[in-house]
């Protein structure tokens, strides 16, 4: 195995490890902690699979909007038992411990995985071809940021 | 660099991971984190297979998709802090009462 490779098993090792952390923690505060590190880590999966862009826009977005958000909903929440979980459901450890093993046996020798993906040319390319669906997707977007609004404003 | 499968492997493993910590959150939040883990697989994916075909739709599916992804994750927030204005919880278990 090259350095790549090792590279590769190291991160993934961490996302299994932080995701295990994120989903089995007793607190959320935590549980949000760990999420920072998941998408960190992601991202660098990210850059490692020659998608620079998006990694960045991972880091910005998730790291800079959702668990900014996630931590101010968490200081809203009252404290107590706010992390309930269904015990009876617990027997699916399991099932995620095997899930792991079999990705951590399942990895072998490296094959040939090219990419050419760089900064250039992605902003026209992704505006030439999806125009329409980035307007749907804003129009979508300030639907949601008003309904929102107007759902906290109701009690008000 | 690695193949695809191990990157696809990897990807059913965070899946897996999201899917459990779904079935055992009972708080929204939880939930929310969970999701978000299944999201970031689902990403991976995108990245993976359009790294492997040598195309450039995978990753500006991958970028709508995480887009969509915050504005579902804003959504769920402000529904989950009204539902908490009118129940004084955040647990979903109590959604049972609403049932009609």
């Amino acid at each position: 195995m090259d350095i790549a490779t090792y590279g590769f098993l190291g991160i993934s090792i961490i996302l299994i490890v932080l995701a295990l952390l994120v989903t089995t923690s007793k607190k959320l505060v935590h549980s949000i902690i760990f999420l920072f590190g998941f998408i960190i880590m992601m991202a660098a999966m990210f850059i490692y699979l020659d998608a620079v862009f998006l990694g960045i826009a991972e880091l910005i977005i998730y790291n800079g909007g959702i668990v900014l958000l996630l931590a101010i909903g968490i200081s809203l929440m009252p404290d107590g038992n706010i992390d309930s979980k269904n015990i009876k459901y617990l027997v699916m450890i399991p099932i995620a411990v095997t899930a792991v093993l079999l990705f951590l046996a399942m990895v072998h020798a490296p094959g040939a995985l090219t990419s050419p993906f760089a900064l250039s040319g992605f902003g026209v390319y992704l505006f030439q071809n999806y125009g329409i669906l980035l307007i749907i997707l804003g129009i979508t977007g300030v639907t949601a940021l008003l309904s929102t609004i107007y759902i906290l404003g109701v009690d008000n | 660099m690695v193949a695809l499968e191990d990157v696809l492997f990897l990807s059913i493993s965070l899946f897996a991971i999201g899917i459990y910590g779904i079935i055992s959150k009972r708080n929204g939040l939880g939930i929310l984190v969970s999701a978000e883990i299944i999201i970031n697989a689902s990403l991976l994916n995108f990245v993976a297979a359009s790294s492997s075909f040598l195309s450039f739709s995978g990753v500006s599916y991958a970028l709508l998709v995480l887009v969509m992804a915050v504005l579902e994750a804003v959504a769920f927030m402000g529904l989950l802090i009204a539902y908490y204005r009118k129940t004084g919880s955040v647990s979903l278990s109590k959604l049972r009462n609403y049932r009609g």
